[in-house]
């Protein structure tokens, strides 16, 4: 490896009073950061508490509002990531960056190849490839291609390349959620070796046992603030827990109970080639069972694989009356069920259309014949629906994508109420959505259980889960975790469930 | 992942026996079949040979040496530009102007031979030139306008058919010199010359591909832009590169056409363009970019020179003949995508009967 002439144990990297918003929402409030050189920095939060707005931030990938970044005491503002990644930073992220078609010695050497004359000089470059790779323990063929590597090879090849690169500061978002235990005990050596050798090292994961015993010092977010940063030795799961909740986490007021005992969806022994295992469980007419998991814990896996999105390798999903086979989301729509998916625009609108054409899309039968539609009809239903949701729209015609979040959403929610659906499915429907209208589709997720619709609402927000659901069930790495009756439940034993520790 | 071994256990170990070589070759040949180029330049040997069999059997006169000495003159004003459209595509370009650049090409250089007086090299020169001159045309449309290619390359090529066309005055050039045509039926020793030309820029587009920085980055940018741009890689310049040696290209493609029929006709090469996009898609080249190699383009080339002049020996009329190119590119192009889209049909019917279905 070359040779790192950095002292170790000075300051790397100084983060203080970072803010960002997006639109009206503030990700970031007042973030600290400090890494040393020569150190593995954990950074934790709950899911939203600011962690990837702050790497987005380091990594140019979006620029802050306020606050002060200084690398080595120089102040920085990076306007684009290749800014960044100059600077001496280098993110890997989940989804590696890596050109699918170059080999791996290509992919190292990626704007750092030798040449003469414009005329590469590769054997002697592939020397330094193979040395970099086999000092973090590797010794992938170099010519393969990176299309055919494995998440824990990608990982590597990216290090190689960010030490070639001469980076200064690695950030690692969520480096071994796809790995098995052996590549994350090779990985930990790695970065052990990196932190020998002077690097900073940013490490952001959901394991928090995984995070003490790799990180020399920790730091926790919430809600877009740093609320502590300390050793992480003699520092225990449950105190970074503790400190990931706060105590004065605003709940949502408990909404009455709705559930009737005749089961309206019935799922069993359920397993999927997105990583789900073995999932069981029943949902009542009226019942709102929550379902909480970070990042990766199979939440919108489960989701698809419902709607008949994603292919079920193991196990039934029945609908109470039907006895179709729910194969495709075309079958789920016609036996009652709607989807309002986590990518409200990417999966959920037709962002170029009206707020007419999208609340009718998903039951046409209602209001044509023949494949001929009957504009009137068609208006008077999506009319009824859109003053009955309080959708704020110009007029019907107007296209969906200028609405706002609260307003895109309720289209969305709109389209499955139309015609009535048996169960709904909300993946996260209150991100990105302004506190007024989350405070409406809270109120509409009450007032359709008292029809007797039956609500599967996935959600990343605790307290969103805990104020709404009747159950909640609790994924960990596509399994059942726990399941808490509305008595049984508390922030701290469902957030400790998510993180595969016992309630 | 492997067990890890440090270069120094490496270093040590004992000379391999005869199973770990073997072993060793074959992880070689998975690693370079693993890339999706190689199994498509795999899969178009095995169409060459196959139709050159083919029609070895049906016609005596297909394997003699006179008709694949044809067949190579055939092919090489393709040829040539197929090489540099192929680096375009790679980079995520696309070059559909080739085309009309042949008649620009064309028509300057009949133009310069037979109004100005210049000395045909100079002439044939300039013809190229103004092949280059289109080419950063192009590049200006698509790099620095970041007008999308298909659009941009399909308006130059619109618009350098009309420019041919005015200033030849809508007829092939009057007055150029009976010399104009030796280039085309001129040989370099043995072999003809656009036989020569295609040869060389082959080697020299292969030589770019394989062994430059120019053809690393053409890579990196098609294939994951954002990975490029990251590394600091040069994509604006990479792509503008591309696009000037994709327009030279088509240039000499454009002289040789036109001094085979002894002038600059601005009518000429109408309907190159898709013979070229064609070969580069038949051969490999992926149309999201990233993916494509000139040794793919080459024999694509060569497959579909040879089946015309097959057809032709066998007597086929030339409206079957396209009939028979488009199947072979949809199938060729389409069988992969096909096999997987199957295979993944019946594992999915497999799934469904050992379900519980209601």
């Amino acid at each position: 490896m070359r040779e790192l002439n950095l002292s170790i144990d000075h300051e790397l990297l100084a983060v203080e009073s970072l803010a960002k918003s997006y639109g009206g929402v503030r990700a970031l409030r007042s973030a600290d950061l400090h890494v040393r050189a020569g150190e593995v920095h954990a950074l934790v939060g709950e899911n939203g508490a600011g962690k990837s707005t702050l790497v987005r931030i380091l990594a140019g990938a979006t620029t802050k509002d306020s606050g002060e970044i200084r690398l080595e005491g120089i102040p920085v503002d990076f306007q684009s990531r290749a800014e960044s990644m100059r600077s001496g930073i280098s993110v890997i992220f989940q989804h590696a960056n890596l050109v699918p078609q170059l080999s791996v010695a290509e992919n190292v050497t990626l704007g750092v190849e030798q040449s003469r004359l414009g005329i590469l000089r590769d054997s002697a470059q592939r020397r330094v490839v193979r040395d970099v790779l086999a000092s973090l323990g590797s010794n992938i063929d170099l010519n393969r291609v990176a299309a055919s590597l494995r998440s824990a090879e990608r990982q590597l090849v990216e290090i190689a390349r960010a030490l070639l690169h001469e980076s200064r500061l690695l950030i690692l978002d969520e480096p071994t959620a796809s790995l098995g235990t052996d590549e994350v005990t090779h990985l930990h050596r790695v970065l052990a070796e990196l932190r020998a050798a002077g690097l900073g090292i940013i490490y952001i994961s959901h394991r928090i046992e995984e995070v003490l015993a790799v990180s020399d010092r920790i730091t926790v977010l919430r809600d877009g603030r740093t609320v502590a940063a300390r050793d992480a030795a003699g520092t225990r799961t449950e105190q970074v827990v503790s400190l990931m909740i706060g105590r004065d986490s605003d709940l949502v007021a408990q909404t009455a109970s709705h559930a009737r005992p005749d089961v309206v969806l019935d799922v069993g022994g359920l397993n999927t080639e997105t990583g789900l295992h073995g999932i069981t469980f029943t949902l009542h007419a009226g019942e709102v069972l929550g379902v909480y998991g970070l990042l990766g814990s199979g939440r919108t896996e489960l989701a698809h694989a419902i709607f008949g999105a994603d292919p079920i390798t193991r196990g039934h999903v029945h609908i109470a009356g039907s006895n179709v086979y729910i194969g495709t989301p075309r079958r789920a729509v016609r036996a009652g069920i709607g989807l309002v998916p986590e990518e409200r625009v990417l999966h959920g609108l037709f962002p170029q259309l009206s707020v007419l054409e999208n609340m009718s899309s998903a039951r046409p039968w209602l209001y044509s014949r023949f494949g001929l539609v009957n504009e009137g009809a068609r208006f008077r239903l999506v009319d009824a629906m859109a003053r009955r949701l309080g959708v704020k729209a110009a007029s019907l015609e107007q296209v969906v994508s200028a609405l706002s979040g609260g307003n895109q959403q309720k289209v969305v929610l709109g389209r499955w109420l139309i015609g009535g659906s048996k169960l709904i499915i909300l993946d996260d429907p209150t991100v990105g959505v302004d506190v007024g209208a989350k405070q409406e589709i809270y109120r509409l997720i009450s007032e359709l259980t008292t029809d007797g619709t039956a609500i599967l609402l996935m959600s990343s927000e605790l307290s969103e889960v805990i104020g709404l659901s009747d159950r909640v069930m609790v994924l960990n790495e596509g399994r059942i975790a726990a399941t808490f009756s509305r008595g049984q439940m508390s922030e701290e034993s469902i957030l400790r469930s998510a993180h595969g520790l016992s309630a | 992942m492997n067990k890890p071994t440090s270069i120094n256990e490496k270093l040590t170990a004992t000379p391999a026996t005869r199973p770990e070589r073997l072993a060793a070759f074959r992880g070689s040949l998975s690693t370079w079949a693993a890339r999706p180029s190689n199994q498509t330049f795999a899969r178009n040997i095995g169409i060459l040979f196959l139709v050159g069999i083919v029609f070895s059997l049906t016609t005596d006169r297909f394997l003699t040496v006179e008709n694949l000495t044809n067949v190579l003159r055939q092919v090489s004003f393709v040829g040539i530009t197929s090489c540099a459209v192929t680096l375009v595509m790679v980079a995520g370009g696309l070059d559909l102007s080739v085309g009309s650049v042949v008649a620009i090409a064309g028509v300057v250089a009949a133009k310069f031979a037979a109004n100005a007086g210049w000395p045909l090299e100079a002439a044939f020169g300039m013809g190229i030139l103004a092949g280059g001159v289109f080419g950063s045309l192009n590049a200006f449309l698509v790099v620095g306008l970041r007008i999308n290619p298909v659009i941009s390359t399909l308006g130059t090529l619109y618009m350098g058919r009309g420019i041919a066309l005015l200033l030849a005055g809508g007829e092939p050039v009057k007055g150029v010199p009976l010399a104009f045509n030796d280039l085309a039926t001129s040989t370099i020793g043995p072999i003809s010359t656009p036989v020569f030309i295609f040869v060389t820029v082959a080697a020299v587009m292969l030589f770019i591909e394989r062994k430059t920085l120019l053809g690393r980055w053409a890579v990196a940018s098609g294939g994951n832009t954002e990975a490029a741009r990251l590394s600091g890689i040069p994509i604006d310049r990479t792509r503008i590169t591309l696009y000037i040696l994709s327009g030279l290209a088509a240039g000499i493609a454009g002289i040789f056409i036109n001094s085979r029929v002894a002038t600059g006709d601005p009518n000429s090469g109408v309907g190159f363009e898709f013979d070229v996009i064609v070969a580069v898609i038949l051969g490999g080249t992926a149309l999201a970019g990233g993916q494509g190699t000139i040794i793919g383009t080459v024999v694509a080339v060569f497959i579909l020179g040879v089946l015309g002049n097959g057809l032709n020996l066998l007597g086929v009329e030339s409206f079957s003949q396209y009939v028979v190119k488009g199947i072979l590119l949809v199938f060729a192009v389409g069988i992969g995508e096909v096999l997987r889209g199957t295979r993944r049909t019946l594992a999915r019917l497999g799934r469904l009967s050992s379900l519980n279905i209601g």
